[in-house]
């Protein structure tokens, strides 16, 4: 894809999100007013909203301009991309049930292996270590309780 | 004097004082170093040992984690561009691809070199000027941090590469995302769409991490391996040579005076104090071009700046017993448990502790310092190789699991997920990142202070424009806004 059509594209992202969250300050009721109130809680989020909006349009007018001699965006692996983000989307929903250990042992493998790591016995050592070591800095030694696990009872 | 000085020397110089101070300094450094914690995680950690402890002892323990999670930060920003505070955001930008460029090393000497001179300019300028700088803070009223937080805002445009309208977007975004949650004012909650969690918020901490930390690491692995991205791994600590630090010495000078002063405004925090002191370098020096591409220049602005704001947040603390943020806010309730009351009588009645509480701030520094530039510094560059799908992987962790030891819950941790794809989807676009950041940092204090503002002028908007401070900062914002756009105009005419 071209450079400047990514940008217009992404662009146009921004704006949509930008129009719900404007019909949102719209639609939201508020019934709290007090003395010297004139404006209410959404007159600040609007005035920036308008503001954004006013760039995201400049952004797609310099990109509609340039899109003739556009260069083409760099190139991305999406399939590595959206394997590292689907690992760590699995690890997030992981940690709950089977606890920090468990789920970081079981995310270490398939993310380093989706980077490319392909030595499997610093793989083996770091995912035996690694979850251990900072589970006990984290737990013990900071004093911050981490996830231990719905399915191994209450922690 | 003399005789007082003498008394607090023998204070701090107790053994038990002198462990605490090590052990605080060792513990902050590590603290600030895990991306997401940071000096309030430190300080909450130590609490309930320092009540345990002697008045000296106590505050030593305190002082040493906040001076050392303060630069702890900036460990993990250099060498894996994963800022460990907010207060350290700005040192990723110079300091990361200086690591890429195979001197993370000397990154680290620049570091601890300005966190240990701003560390120290700011205790010279509590030493001399704590009364009147605590006297100075009271003159700002809602207007003129409303007029300080504008001034603020002109950073985005110096740290915005490329297309000044997307890094002004991402400073739109970033303004916005700190407006979800509870308004100032009244309380109504905005933009949570139903959803409990967000009625509180969104916490600045996860955003940080996952804009950061979690996009890195995905960008890396979208990144067709060409070597640009891959560390240069370089073993050790280095300084720069003495004629290079001399050539510096305005950037140290000014960063160290922006943070000194920022931070004896209370609520403005250090985080601001670095991006302030980043856009200012980055207008001012001799270098600014190589800035945002390794320059050292960059990394003294920033952490000179975040540890000059430890001595200036102190002022209020204890001139006025006013605490800054949450750090010192902390610090104060642990003061008043020890017996002692802060406040304009603290340095008449018991100017002992004062100075025990000035050569503790030193010795923590100068402590930080020795440690990074024997062991720490060595210990952390060895980072760097470990093979980076592993170092990847581990950092994926570390940064989730620091978004979740914020508040311990899971929700941070999903924001700092969501942060990292729409960030890293946005890098792809050629966004900027850091001016969101910026953006949700000063965001709240912007808001609070104009609706603030409003009410007690009445829905005035040109009483913003009658306080003599106000109109200092808003004239220098003009200024700066026009220096850019010119700048910028002169660089690419078309």
């Amino acid at each position: 894809m071209r450079r400047h059509m990514l940008d217009i594209l992404s662009a146009l992202v921004i704006v949509a999100a930008i129009a719900v969250m404007a019909w949102q300050s719209h639609i939201a009721t508020f019934f709290s007013s007090g003395p010297g109130l004139a404006h209410d809680p959404v007159f600040y989020p609007r005035v920036v909203l308008a503001v954004a909006a006013l760039l995201a349009t400049a952004v797609i007018v310099q990109s509609v301009r340039g899109l003739r001699q556009s260069e083409q965006a760099d190139p991305v692996r999406w399939g590595v991309l959206g394997g590292v983000i689907a690992a760590t989307g699995v690890y997030v929903g992981l940690l709950v049930p089977f606890g920090y250990i468990v789920a970081t042992a079981v995310f270490l493998v398939p993310s380093a292996l989706v980077l490319g790591y392909r030595r499997w016995l610093p793989l083996l050592l770091v995912t035996i270590i690694f979850p251990l070591a900072s589970w006990y800095v984290f737990v013990r030694i900071i004093g911050i309780p981490l996830p231990t696990g719905e399915l191994f009872g209450p922690g | 004097m003399l005789d007082n000085l003498i008394i607090s020397i023998g204070l701090v110089a107790s053994p038990e004082a002198m462990i605490a101070l090590v052990v605080g300094t060792v513990l902050g450094i590590v603290v600030g170093a895990l991306p997401g914690l940071g000096s309030v995680v430190g300080i909450t950690m130590i609490l309930p040992f320092t009540t345990a402890m002697g008045q000296v002892p106590g505050v030593a323990l305190m002082l040493g984690v906040y001076c050392g999670s303060v630069f702890g930060g900036s460990i993990s920003a250099i060498l894996i561009n994963t800022p460990g505070t907010p207060a350290s955001a700005a040192t990723c930008l110079d300091g990361f691809p200086m690591t890429q460029r195979g001197e993370g090393d000397l990154a680290l000497g620049w570091a601890t070199g300005a966190s240990l001179f701003g560390g120290i300019f700011s205790i010279v300028v509590l030493m001399i000027a704590a009364p009147q700088l605590a006297a100075l803070a009271l003159r700002f009223g809602p207007i003129e941090y409303f007029a300080l937080m504008v001034f603020a805002l002109t950073c985005i445009a110096s740290v915005s590469e490329g297309s000044m309208a997307k890094g002004l977007l991402m400073g739109m975004i970033g303004l916005f995302l700190g407006v979800v949650g509870p308004d100032p004012v009244t309380g109504d909650i905005r933009f949570d769409f139903g959803i409990f969690q967000l009625s509180g918020g969104i916490g600045l901490i996860p955003v940080v991490v996952g804009a950061f930390a979690l996009s890195e690491v995905f960008y890396r692995a979208a990144q067709y391996s060409t070597g640009a991205h891959a560390l240069t791994s370089s073993i050790g600590f280095r300084f720069a040579p003495p004629r290079e630090w001399l050539l510096r010495w305005k950037t140290f000078v000014k960063s160290a005076a922006i943070g000194s002063t920022v931070g004896v405004l209370p609520g403005t925090g250090a985080a601001t104090a670095a991006f302030i002191s980043y856009s200012e370098i980055r207008r001012s020096s001799p270098r600014r071009q190589q800035m945002g591409k390794g320059e050292p220049d960059g990394v003294i602005a920033s952490e000179t700046a975040n540890n000059a704001v430890t001595g200036g947040a102190l002022v209020p603390t204890l001139a006025l017993g006013i605490p800054g943020d949450p750090v010192t806010a902390v610090m104060l309730g642990t003061l008043v448990y020890q017996g002692v009351t802060p406040g304009p009588r603290l340095f008449g009645e018991n100017i002992s502790l004062v100075y025990a509480i000035f050569i503790c701030l030193l010795l923590a520094n100068v402590l930080m310092a020795v440690l990074v530039a024997t062991v720490g510094g060595r210990l952390f560059s060895r980072i760097l190789r470990i093979p980076e799908p592993l170092l990847l992987s581990m950092v994926t962790v570390l940064a989730l699991v620091g978004a979740y030891g914020v508040n311990n819950r899971m929700f941070d941790v999903m924001v700092a997920l969501c942060a990292g794809v729409v960030a890293v989807l946005l890098r792809h676009a050629r966004y900027p990142i850091a001016p969101m950041v910026i953006g949700m940092v000063i965001g709240p204090l912007l808001e609070q202070r104009f609706r603030q503002g409003l009410i007690i002028s009445d829905n005035n908007f040109l009483a913003f424009f009658t306080s003599p401070i106000a109109n200092i900062f808003f004239v220098l914002t003009l200024l700066f806004v026009l220096k850019a756009t010119l700048w910028r105009s002169r660089r690419s005419p078309t």
